[in-house]
Parts: structure tokens; C-alpha cells; sequence
């Protein structure tokens, strides 16, 4: 492939800087997926549902939403919020539990949301954001503004009625949506196969007569050429378009005593070579638009953020008692 | 006796239930295969096959609903949902076609289904895995209400409960699976309906059930070296209530506390309460009190946690309250 | 396990179908005691002598009796809040009908359950409901219920197009397909959720549409055809039969009732009732049994009578039976009755 100057914009029409950001927020998520499972392994906080290994979609779904987009989260991974601007400060200030947390220690991020930075707040049910988000996006017609909603859910999340009932009502009223299916083939124990009848997500969104795209969730400049595809589409009154991106975590279901046996070794050696934040480093690489180097750079920048944070968070104070007690109503 | 965890003991009832009545099956998510999220399903596949030990998708109305279908044509389920948060997706299929059908068709449909679910705090699991949510079906005519603090109580409970013809709701404290004590062996049968006493007093009535028959066992420990003698009731069934078991225990006693992990508004404690002051009132030296977490979300720090953990701390002082207290009595008998 | 290929079944066909004359003529005694009933049932609710929510199905009457002949009476079946006419096709006891819609000790259901919520076990019928979409799981329960028993039978689930939304279709579906069950789902699909058309509710046309995503076998089926449904219905549930799993047959039909006795139908002009009403599956059907030769007038005649008489004898029986005594309202909550 002919190098290319520092200038040139790609087929993608992201420029360098563009896609060095892209690799920037990626191993920034790669870095706090690692302390982040480690902290919870030490008991600093009680469970973590990592993500490691899926750093490619929210930093591609991600990249051009306004701070009006909304995107609503589950319970894993904590990548949509920190490529949306939430710090690993404040995200490991709500894990803890601490005082200074966006919640005072109430709730950790990935419910709480950022209403500020488009992130909006989350649910443990599996499935019911879906209905939620799509709530969201009819608060926005309502409004008549054109901001989108990005709904995020696991292939788990494609069983339940929630999926049916919300993304249905989203079709028939034309709402400005995305439903963005991160596919990493198991709920908890249980493999795709077993549990979604027709093996297939995408072919869901043809009983909701939505428009769908099949990507590889692990090239973030793929899921980037979807999604901006998508949410263009919603932006100017398309509707809704349902994506479907084939992942892997190379952690267990979560921290909480969870045991590795549906899973092989050679299946999750096999998509750690398919890592998407080496495959974004490789492209940059060969093609002249980053060094080494810089990208060693963000990297080390990344452990220090994130060392800085929890050297914060560690020392930080827990909650008074009255906090607990506070926002049950208004 | 063999020692074993909550856990163990229930892995067992499913054993000693699956082995005599090949109607009876397992169904829910991460059972199989997985043994389930806590252990409990451990060994059943491989002894019982996947037609009887089911890992279904993530789709509780289709649990339940399916569970509900399949015990209506004669099978008897035991189906679980992992966390008791959960029941909001499928609380169709529980109150209006579970705990109804037998009415609806004026006796004539028989729903013998065992709904497992864990419930209770203390793990920083947050809002959505950590609540206490038994008062919902209390208030559901048609379920049973069954909840075991104690290893022995829980095979036995859960053999009872598969035996019945109606639909239980079986509520496992998470906090207490790993909980380990001593369990007879073999086909050990505990009736629902009956409470036990777990400690005799003379000063005072604790009711209790689940993980707060764990905080009042200690109070009573603690409240005896200054003197205090409490009698604790561990209820075990909610539904239906074993009231002549309290109306006793408080006809002698004379004083009355409620404790119970879930929230106080509304909580069970509030019906306890109520029927103690409508039978046994005159026996009553002192208003009851009622001990239980304070109407919130379960927040996720464990500081703050442990604020919703309060009846855990404030047991003792209502201890003291209530015995410190002289009732005038506007009556004599 | 079987594969669960999309495939399309061959409906429709001549008038035989495998069905003797005797057969043919049953099958129409059947639409016209539904018909009979839904007509005694209105002009009762009107005077006052039955109550509450009652909703009838006059115009679908050959979804009813056509799946119905397809079934064996141990085949078990799950109903909805518009199950009159799956009651009765499935076998429930006129008698029993009418004095549960009159609330009276001698119902079905002792008086307890209604129009929405008829049952009874021994012909199978696993309720009515009225919860829209319920149902479906409930079914799909049975159906797990007959693997796990060893039993011979498969599961009829009737629901409306209205359910086709509601999470527990698509749970259902799901599960039934994944675990290959001997279930028949039955949309009768009259275009309306109340007052809601279907298109108002969803984007793709058909609730078959959705059976592909599960690759579940599915058709489409005038429902208004009552043979077409036959044929249709006898080769899902000999699918379902040999273990080659569930099946989605919908069926196109029409409710020229409204979507309750009281419901004064505006939204819905009153030409396209009448146009649907001059398909009478009924009439449609006397039709080609007079063309054939099956049926003559002197037939129908009797057919008429016979209905009637039972129709009769229903109602008289209904409102000569005792009310349920006051004690019966706490008994069946629990099994150890009181």
C-alpha cells in the first residue's frame, strides 16, 4: 500500500489526526479494561463486566456524535462513556463508590450516565434499554430537534421482549435510532447457538422492516463507515437502521466468580488476533500516518491517566450515610 | 449430620426431586451446563439431561410463562431467575397466569410451579441485584411465599414446595448460599406454613425471616449478657402465615419487633404487625416495632449500602427500646 | 434435530382434502353453532342478562373450526380474550359456556372466570386469557410439558395479530424454535388491535413477516377459507407431530363484530364491515358444499335446527342454573380448598 503524507484524508474522509484519536480513546478503553477488571478481582468494588477486546465499537459508533446524540449503555464495558468524555477519574470514582463519584457514590457510571456528554442512563436489566433508548429518540421527535440515539446491546439482549416490543415501536413511528448489537457470541454461558433461534440477529431487523448492516465489530473503521451511515440516515428522517457487530471479550462474563468453560482457548486466541486496537496500529503504521512512537505515546499516556486516577480514588473519601438516603424522589 | 452451604443443600432437593418424580425439570438461565450463577444447579445436567435441566435465553416472561404452560398439562418446574430484580419482565406471567389459574377456572387448573429467586443485599451488587421484593407476591392471592434462612430449612422447604400444588415463590438470600450448617440426609421434608422458633424468650418476639433470623440470632446473644431473653421466630413461609405460632410466642412475651431486609413501607413487617395488634392486642405491653431498611434504592457503594443495611445495626436498639418501655394498660383482664 | 427451514406449505385444494362428507358437514354444523352462539351471546349482553367484557368473533369462524378438525381432542390448545369460538370448536360443553358467561355455579369455570378466562382441562383448552400475547409462553409451556411427560400431543396457540408485538411473541417464538417444540401458533390476523389497524402498529405487512428471523417455518392462509385452513393447520401440527417442530400459520380473517359488545366500531368504516360481511366464511363455504353436491337445502335446514336447538337448550340451562353461593368467591386460591 503507497504511503501516504500526514495530510491526506482516507477513504473513510478521516485524516490523520482523526484516526490517531481513534487509537488514542481505544487503548485509553484497552488500558481501563485492564485496571478495571484487576481492581474488582482485588474486592475494591463488587463486580465488573468487562469488555476488553470490544474497544473498536464505541470508539467507531462513537467518534462523530454531537454531545446532543444519546447513547444508551448496559452493564458492560465502560468504553461508550470514556470515548464520549467521561473521565477514568470520575469512572472509577463511581466503581469505588466514593464520595466525589457523579453520584456521590450511589451507583457506578454505566447507570448513572453523563446527560451532559450525550450519555444517557443505563439499566442492568439485560434488553430493557431497548425501549428506553428508544424512548429517548421519541423525546427527540417530539422536539423536533435531529438528534440520534444509539442503543448498545449484547446478542443475549435479542431474546428478550424488550428487543421485540422497543425496537418495533421505534420502526413504526420512524424514529432516529440506531440498534447497535454488540454480537460477542455468548450471554453469560450461554453460546449464540443455543439460545437464538435462526443463529442470526441481523435477520431480526427484517421482521421490524429496518434497514441492517452486518459488520466486523473489531475494524473500527468499519463499524465507524456503518454507523455514520446509519446515523446520517436517522438525522434526516430514515428512521431507524439496526447493525450488528461480531465481537469477542476476552474476559469472563464478569468478575463476580465467573469460570471460563463454554469457551475455549483456541476460540479466544483466535480473536485476540483479530485485536482491534493492533489492527488500528498496524494500518497507521503501514501507512505512514502515525509512528511508533506517537502511538507509544498515547499508550503511556493511558497508563498515567489511569494510575493517576486510581492513586485518587484510592485515597478518595466514601460517602456519608445521608447520601443514601437523598434522591428516592425530588 | 452432614455439614453442607445453602447452596449445596438446595442442589440436593433438586437431586432427591428430580430422582423420584420425572415430571419434575429445571429451567433458567446459565443452569445447565453452568451449574447456575450460584452453584446450585451443580452435577444436574450431567445426572438428569438437558431435556430435565433447560438453559434457556434471556427471556423470563418465556421462563415463567412456559414453566406455567408445562405445570398446567402435569409437569412440576422448578424454574429459576437469578436475581428477584428481574421479575419486572415476566411479572405477568407470575401474577396474573401462575397465581390465577386455579381460581379462573374454578379449581379445575393446578399451576404446581416452584419459582426460585435470589434476593437481598450486602454484595455492593447495586440497585438492580440487590433487593428484597417478597411483600410484591405476599400481596398476590394464589402464591405461596416460602423464604429459608438455614441450609436444612432450604432442601427441606424446596422438597416441600415441589410437592405443592401451588405456585411457590422460593426466595434465596444470596448472602447465605455459602452459609454451611448442618443438613439431614435424604428425602428431609419441611411443611410450609410452619414457623420455628429458633430461640426461646420470655422478654420479647423477634419475627424474622431469611438473612434478619441471622441478625437476630445474634442480637439475642448479645441482648442475654445484659439480661434480655428474646424469643426469635424464624417464619420460613409467608404465605401462608403460621399466626398461631406468633399469637403464642407474643401472648407470652408481650412485646413484639418485626425485622426484615426488604423496606419498610409496605414491607411484610407491616402485615405481621397489623395482625398481631388485631388478634393479640391485649396482650400487647408496648407498640410493635418495626425494624427494616429505609425506603431507598440499594445504592452500590458499600458505605452507603451498609445505610440500607441499617436493620442490621438497629436491631439491638429496639431491643433496648422496647424493653425499656412500660405500657400502661387501659384494661385489666 | 430437525432443521426449522422456512418453508411454505401447500394450502387450499379441492373440497375433499381427506375429509369424508360426514366431515365436511361437521365442520360446518360447528361455524354455525359459533355463529348461533355469538348471536345469542349479543342480543343477551343487550338485554342486560350477561355482563362484563365479552368479545365476540363473528366472521373467523372458519380459523376456529378449520384448525380444530385438524386436532385430536387431546391435543391441547391456548386461547385469548376473543376464545368463544375456540372453546366450542375444541369441544368445551355449550352447556358450561353459557353459564359461565351468566356467572352461574355451573360454568366451567364455577362462575369465576368469564368470557376471558374460559377453561377446561378435559378437552384440553388451557384457558382463554385476557392478558393480550400471554398465551404464547403458556403454550409453548405445554408443549415443553409434553416432551418432558412422554406424552402424544402438541399445542394449539391462538393469538391476534395484536400479540405479534408484545415481547412474549417473540420470546415465545424464540424458544419454541431453539427447543423444536410441537407447537402451532395461530395468528388470526383481522387487521385490527381494537381500534388500531395493523399497519398503524408495525412495518412489515404480515406477522409472518418476523417467522423468517427464527427460521420458523410459516404460511400465510385465508382464514375465511375454512379447508384452506384445515389443509394448512393438518400439515403443521403433523409436522409438529413427528418432532419436525413449531410452525406460524397465519391466518387473514376478519371480525365483522366489534372488538367488544358496546363497541360502536367508529373506527372503522362502516363499508369495509359490509364488504367483509358478503365474504361470510359461512355462507362461503354452504356454497361450495352446494355446488359439490355435499349439501343440500334440507341439510342446512337441519344443520340449523340442531344448532339451535342447542343453542336453546344452552341458554335455558344457563339461566335456570343457581348463581355460585358467596363462599365460592374464597375457594380456589389455594389447592386445599375451603
Amino acid at each position: 500500500m503507497p504511503k501516504t503524507t500526514k495530510k491526506t484524508e482516507t477513504a473513510n474522509n478521516l485524516t490523520d489526526r482523526q484516526l490517531k484519536e481513534m487509537y488514542r480513546r481505544m487503548v485509553l478503553i484497552r488500558r481501563f479494561e485492564e485496571v478495571a477488571f484487576e481492581k474488582a478481582l482485588a474486592g475494591n468494588y463488587a463486580n465488573y463486566h468487562g469488555a476488553m477486546g470490544q474497544e473498536a465499537i464505541p470508539v467507531g459508533a462513537c467518534f462523530d456524535l454531537t454531545p446532543e446524540d444519546g447513547t444508551m449503555i448496559t452493564h458492560r464495558g465502560l468504553g461508550v462513556p470514556i470515548t464520549r468524555g467521561v473521565t477514568v477519574k470520575d469512572i472509577f470514582a463511581g466503581l469505588y463508590g466514593r464520595a466525589d463519584s457523579p453520584t456521590r457514590g450511589r451507583i457506578p457510571v454505566y447507570h448513572m450516565g453523563e446527560p451532559k456528554l450525550g450519555v444517557l442512563t443505563g439499566t442492568s436489566m439485560v434488553g430493557s434499554v431497548i425501549p428506553l433508548a428508544s424512548g429517548k429518540a421519541l423525546a427527540n421527535k417530539l422536539d423536533k430537534n435531529n438528534n440520534v440515539v444509539i442503543s448498545f446491546f449484547g446478542d443475549g439482549a435479542a431474546n428478550r421482549g424488550d428487543f421485540h416490543e422497543g425496537i418495533n415501536l421505534a420502526g413504526v413511528w420512524n424514529l432516529a435510532i440506531v440498534f447497535f448489537c454488540e454480537n460477542n457470541f455468548y450471554a453469560k454461558s450461554m453460546p449464540l447457538e443455543k439460545s437464538t433461534a435462526g443463529g442470526s440477529i441481523i435477520r431480526r431487523a427484517d421482521g421490524y422492516g429496518l434497514p441492517s448492516m452486518l459488520v466486523d465489530g473489531n475494524d473500527v473503521l468499519a463499524v465507524y463507515d456503518a454507523t455514520k451511515q446509519a446515523v446520517a440516515r436517522a438525522r434526516e428522517g430514515g428512521g431507524p437502521t439496526f447493525i450488528e457487530c461480531e465481537t469477542y471479550r476476552w474476559t469472563p462474563h464478569s468478575t463476580a466468580g465467573d469460570r471460563e468453560f463454554a469457551r475455549t482457548e483456541e476460540e479466544l486466541a483466535s480473536w485476540k488476533a483479530k485485536c482491534p486496537v493492533r489492527r488500528l496500529e498496524a494500518l497507521l503504521l503501514e501507512t505512514g500516518q502515525a509512528s511508533s512512537e506517537e502511538l507509544n505515546a498515547f499508550d503511556e499516556a493511558a497508563q498515567r491517566e489511569i494510575e493517576e486516577a486510581i492513586d485518587w480514588v484510592e485515597k478518595a473519601s466514601d460517602p456519608g450515610p445521608e447520601v443514601a438516603l437523598e434522591n428516592v424522589y425530588v | 449430620m452432614p455439614e453442607m452451604t445453602m447452596a449445596q443443600a438446595l442442589n440436593e432437593a433438586h437431586r432427591i426431586a428430580m430422582q423420584a418424580d420425572s415430571r419434575v425439570f429445571a429451567i433458567g438461565e446459565d443452569i445447565g451446563d453452568y451449574g447456575g450463577i450460584y452453584r446450585v444447579t451443580v452435577g444436574l445436567l450431567d445426572e438428569f439431561g438437558k431435556d430435565r435441566v433447560r438453559d434457556t435465553p434471556i427471556s423470563e416472561a418465556a421462563i415463567v410463562g412456559s414453566s406455567v404452560g408445562a405445570a398446567l398439562v402435569g409437569c412440576r418446574p422448578i424454574l429459576e431467575i437469578g436475581f428477584v430484580d428481574f421479575v419486572g419482565t415476566c411479572w405477568d406471567q407470575i401474577i396474573n397466569q401462575a397465581a390465577k389459574y386455579r381460581y379462573l377456572s374454578g379449581g379445575k387448573a393446578s399451576v404446581p410451579l416452584v419459582m426460585r429467586m435470589a434476593c437481598g443485599a450486602g454484595l455492593g451488587y447495586g440497585v438492580h441485584h440487590s433487593q428484597s421484593l417478597e411483600a410484591w407476591f405476599t400481596h398476590t392471592p394464589g402464591i405461596k411465599v416460602v423464604m429459608p434462612a438455614f441450609p436444612d430449612d432450604a432442601k427441606g422447604l424446596l422438597l416441600a414446595a415441589v410437592d405443592d400444588d401451588d405456585p411457590v415463590a422460593f426466595f434465596e438470600h444470596k448472602f447465605l448460599y455459602t452459609y454451611k450448617d448442618a443438613v439431614p440426609e435424604g428425602r428431609h421434608v419441611v411443611p410450609i406454613g410452619k414457623g420455628k422458633i429458633r430461640r426461646e424468650g420470655r422478654d420479647l418476639t423477634i419475627v424474622c425471616w431469611s438473612r434478619a433470623v441471622h441478625w437476630a440470632l445474634d442480637v439475642a446473644e448479645k441482648a442475654a449478657t445484659e439480661g434480655i431473653e428474646c424469643e426469635v421466630i424464624d417464619l420460613r413461609t409467608l404465605v401462608p402465615l403460621d399466626e398461631d405460632l406468633i399469637h403464642n410466642s407474643v401472648s407470652r412475651t408481650n412485646r413484639l419487633i418485626v425485622c426484615h431486609e426488604a423496606c419498610r413501607t409496605s414491607g411484610f413487617g407491616a402485615e405481621i404487625v397489623s395482625r398481631v395488634v388485631e388478634t393479640s392486642f391485649d396482650f400487647l405491653e408496648a407498640p410493635p416495632i418495626r425494624v427494616a431498611a429505609p425506603d431507598i434504592p440499594v445504592p452500590n457503594s458499600i458505605p452507603l449500602e451498609k445505610v440500607y443495611l441499617r436493620p442490621e445495626s438497629e436491631l439491638l436498639d429496639a431491643v433496648h427500646k422496647l424493653t425499656g418501655v412500660r405500657f400502661h394498660k387501659l384494661k385489666q383482664h | 434435530m430437525a432443521s426449522n427451514k422456512n418453508e411454505e406449505f401447500e394450502s387450499g385444494g379441492g373440497v375433499t382434502n381427506g375429509l369424508t362428507e360426514a366431515d365436511l358437514l361437521d365442520m360446518l354444523e360447528k361455524m354455525h353453532l359459533l355463529r348461533s352462539f355469538d348471536e345469542r351471546v349479543s342480543e343477551r349482553c343487550k338485554r342486560g342478562e350477561i355482563s362484563g367484557l365479552i368479545h365476540l368473533g363473528m366472521g373467523e369462524e372458519a380459523v376456529a373450526v378449520g384448525v380444530c378438525a385438524a386436532i385430536k381432542p387431546n391435543d391441547k390448545m391456548t386461547s385469548t380474550h376473543r376464545a368463544h369460538g375456540h372453546f366450542l370448536a375444541k369441544g368445551g360443553d355449550p352447556k358450561a359456556f353459557m353459564a359461565e358467561l351468566y356467572g352461574k355455579q355451573t360454568g366451567c369455570c364455577r362462575g369465576k372466570g368469564g368470557s376471558m378466562h374460559l377453561f377446561d382441562l378435559d378437552c384440553g383448552f388451557l384457558g382463554a386469557n385476557g392478558v393480550v400475547g400471554a398465551g404464547l409462553p403458556i403454550a409453548v409451556g405445554a408443549a415443553l410439558g409434553q416432551r418432558i411427560l412422554g406424552e402424544d400431543f402438541v399445542t394449539i396457540c391462538f393469538f391476534g395479530d395484536g400479540a405479534n408485538n408484545q415481547g412474549t411473541f417473540h420470546e415465545s417464538l424464540n424458544l419454541a424454535t431453539v427447543w423444536n417444540l410441537p407447537v402451532v401458533f395461530v395468528c388470526e390476523n383481522n387487521e385490527y388491535g381494537i381500534s388500531q389497524s395493523i399497519h398503524a402498529q408495525q412495518k412489515v405487512p404480515h406477522v409472518s413477516d418476523r417467522a423468517a428471523s427464527y427460521l420458523l417455518a410459516a404460511s400465510i392462509v385465508d382464514g375465511n377459507d375454512v379447508l384452506e385452513v384445515y389443509t394448512a393447520s393438518s400439515a403443521a401440527v403433523a409436522a409438529a407431530r413427528s418432532g419436525r417442530g413449531p410452525t406460524l400459520l397465519e391466518c387473514k380473517t376478519y371480525r365483522t363484530s366489534g372488538h367488544y359488545e358496546g363497541d360502536d366500531q367508529s373506527y372503522r368504516p362502516k363499508e369495509e364491515v359490509d364488504e367483509w360481511k358478503a365474504k361470510d366464511p359461512i355462507r362461503r363455504f354452504e356454497r361450495q358444499l352446494l355446488q359439490e353436491g355435499v349439501l343440500t337445502d334440507g341439510t342446512l335446514d337441519e344443520i340449523k335446527a340442531r344448532v339451535w336447538k342447542v343453542v336453546e337448550e344452552a341458554t335455558e340451562f344457563a339461566i335456570a342454573s343457581q348463581c355460585p353461593p358467596d363462599k365460592e368467591a374464597t375457594n380456589h386460591v389455594f389447592a386445599a380448598s375451603q
